[in-house]
């Protein structure tokens, strides 16, 4: 006889996850979080903290009841079978977590227990100390804008070039909600509106050399919006050889954090192999069909030839945002 | 040979605004040249550096994922061998090893180790060195000077906390505990150059007092330790002498009664003569002792404060309780 029983399923651990470097602000935000009586209806809180900053939790002023707090001060700590302990031995229906932010966000998502579900990522900067901090710690502020919702910066005043912020995040994450938090308390919305570098309705789309990027992230994201449009950009050519007979890749090189941190940015193309060479820049026209192929391993955008022009090198091989 | 002086410390330490003053009031006479391994908020712009006829050659590689590789040690054999500078002032990322960067430059012809030094912002060097782990606590270790900022901001206890943990991870740099705008370019690199020390300074004091005594080994512990109690014993054994460094501050008031006290024999010793320079609210006491006779003025600063003291059978540890050390 069947067991008519479900096996029992673990239920679901909602995950709030508070990145940022120190002094950027998360411990105040968590403090206020804490007391804040909408976020408070009586969850059993486990509150873990990876830094130890200037600002300190204060529990007493916490609204929620049962609210407790350990700490982790390495980054091996962060295993699975660690973080399910803490939850269990705590009996936590929630997780706070105040990352560290020197630490890989990575290390966190790869040790999360099945149940744990991250509800929210946000991250907080210092704006008067970000802009150096994204000069010598790229790879960092990369790493932490990649997965958050919201990045609040906050210490900002009339001063504050709002603008390069804005591109650095953009640069990364397009999607995310971006709040600046004056030194007087208000707070802003970042509400700038980055029209696409190209003419996405024109008869032929045609990509500049220095849009590149931005095209090949965009046909990343909304790829459906590309399906039948032509377009006319300039790539080079590779032949692997476990690709089909009428195909080949296109792309270009590109710079994702900084220098170490290079990969091919490729798209499938079909048809007049015969025409292109391995390692030949060219200038592709070609329609987009919208189709799974064995290349992608699932749908992707692949490019159906209507020309092909060799040419040079683009005075920048790299593409980069 | 070129000298390379080493200046690192995590970004917004106040690295750059350090290295500013000591070329405007430290460097005298020397055809210098500063490589600048970091992206820095205050950048030394093009025309101080003109003025002050110093080359300077930024290096692209201030990402933590860009680490100091070959490119460094290239760059710099590059400079040697181009400019032919006295001296090359060094300051690398602020999120890499110090450790690292003495050993890429040691490994490069025509240039030795001048110096190495690390600037630690006083009010938060205690979080960095609890969050950042590693690179950070290298940075300390391995700086024969560690240059404070912000010692201005910050109360008597968080200094003390803070030298604490300096300590505990380094106890054989110099600390320069003094805020900035009190010293000269000049008595800060003096410091970090070794010219002007505890232990150049107990030296002077005995040989002064020791004619007849034959003057012993230099603490055998090497040049590089400063910063701890120096006990000083001799051949014979009669003649002792003792040093410290500290940011410790005594009103005039205080040390007046502190230097009587030491006429006192049967309880430290016999005090031959006693001198340091101290902190205290009023600006500096410098004080000079000698039985029955204690001076006190006021004087310039010190990069920290510093107490010898000379005699026989000193009893440092009640000298300590004495100073509150």
């Amino acid at each position: 006889m069947k067991n008519i029983f479900k096996p029992e399923q673990e239920p679901e651990i909602p995950v709030y996850l508070f990145t940022g470097f120190l002094e950027s602000g998360k411990t105040t935000f968590i403090n206020e979080t804490l007391g804040d009586e909408r976020f408070n209806a009586g969850e059993r809180t486990l509150l873990i903290l990876c830094e130890e900053g200037i600002e300190a939790i204060n529990a007493e002023k916490s609204l929620c009841k049962d609210l407790f707090i350990c700490t982790i001060n390495d980054e091996e700590q962060i295993t699975t079978a660690y973080l399910s302990k803490l939850q269990k031995q705590y009996k936590a229906q929630r997780i706070l977590v105040e990352y560290n932010g020197m630490w890989k966000i990575d290390t966190f998502y790869r040790a999360m227990p099945k149940a744990w579900m991250v509800y929210q990522e946000f991250c907080f900067a210092d704006s008067t100390t970000f802009l150096t901090y994204n000069a010598n710690m790229r790879s960092l502020v990369f790493d932490k804008l990649q997965s958050c919702e919201l990045i609040v910066f906050n210490r900002t005043t009339a001063l504050t070039n709002i603008m390069e912020l804005h591109k650095i995040v953009r640069a990364v994450n397009r999607n995310c909600n971006i709040a600046y938090e004056a030194t007087d308390g208000t707070v802003k919305f970042d509400e700038i509106v980055d029209p696409l570098p190209f003419d996405i309705d024109a008869p032929t789309v045609t990509i500049a050399d220095t849009d590149f990027a931005v095209w090949y992230r965009d046909i990343g994201e909304e790829l459906q919006k590309y399906d039948g449009k032509t377009v006319q950009f300039k790539g080079l050519v590779s032949l692997p050889r476990e690709l089909t007979d009428n195909a080949f890749i296109i792309g270009r090189p590109l710079l994702n954090c900084c220098a170490d941190d290079i990969t091919f940015a490729g798209l499938i193309a079909e048809g007049n192999t015969d025409k292109v060479k391995d390692g030949q820049w060219i200038v592709l026209t070609a329609q987009i069909s919208v189709r799974a192929h064995e290349a992608y391993d699932r749908e992707g955008p692949v490019l159906v030839t209507i020309d092909i022009i060799p040419t040079e090198a683009p005075s920048e091989e790299v593409a980069s945002f | 040979m070129a000298k390379a002086d080493i200046f690192s410390g995590f970004l917004g330490a106040g690295k750059t605004t350090l290295i500013k003053k000591l070329i405007a009031e430290g460097y005298q006479g020397e055809k210098l040249v500063l490589i600048e391994n970091e992206f820095g908020d205050i950048g030394i712009d093009g025309s101080f550096m003109k003025e002050a006829g110093i080359e300077i050659t930024e290096m692209n590689s201030g990402c933590i994922c860009c680490s100091l590789v070959g490119d460094f040690e290239k760059a710099l054999e590059k400079v040697c061998e181009e400019l032919s500078p006295d001296r090359i002032l060094i300051e690398p990322s602020g999120v890499g090893k110090l450790s690292d960067v003495i050993k890429a430059v040691s490994a490069v012809n025509g240039i030795e180790i001048g110096s190495a030094a690390v600037v630690a912002d006083a009010m938060r060097c205690k979080m960095y060195a609890n969050n950042f782990g590693e690179f950070y606590n290298d940075q300390i270790k391995s700086a024969g000077t560690i240059i404070l900022s912000r010692t201005g901001d910050i109360g008597e206890d968080k200094l003390h906390e803070c030298m604490e943990l300096l300590k505990q991870r380094n106890d054989c740099a110099i600390i320069i505990t003094t805020p900035w705008d009190e010293l000269t370019g000049t008595q800060i690199l003096d410091t970090i150059h070794r010219n002007n020390t505890l232990e150049t300074q107990l030296n002077e004091l005995q040989s002064a007092h020791e004619h007849h005594h034959e003057h012993g080994e230099e603490c055998g512990c090497g040049h590089d330790h400063h910063d701890h109690d120096h006990h000083h014993h001799h051949a014979d054994d009669v003649f002792a002498s003792w040093g410290i460094e500290t940011p410790k501050k005594y009103s005039r008031a205080e040390l007046e009664s502190l230097l009587e006290e030491l006429d006192n024999s049967a309880k430290y010793g016999v005090v031959l003569r006693a001198k340091g320079i101290v902190a205290s609210e009023e600006g500096w006491l410098h004080f000079d002792f000698v039985p029955g006779e204690p001076d006190i003025r006021t004087g310039s600063a010190e990069v920290t404060g510093r107490l010898c003291v000379i005699g026989s059978e000193l009893k440092i540890d009640q000298l300590k309780t004495l100073f509150r050390i």
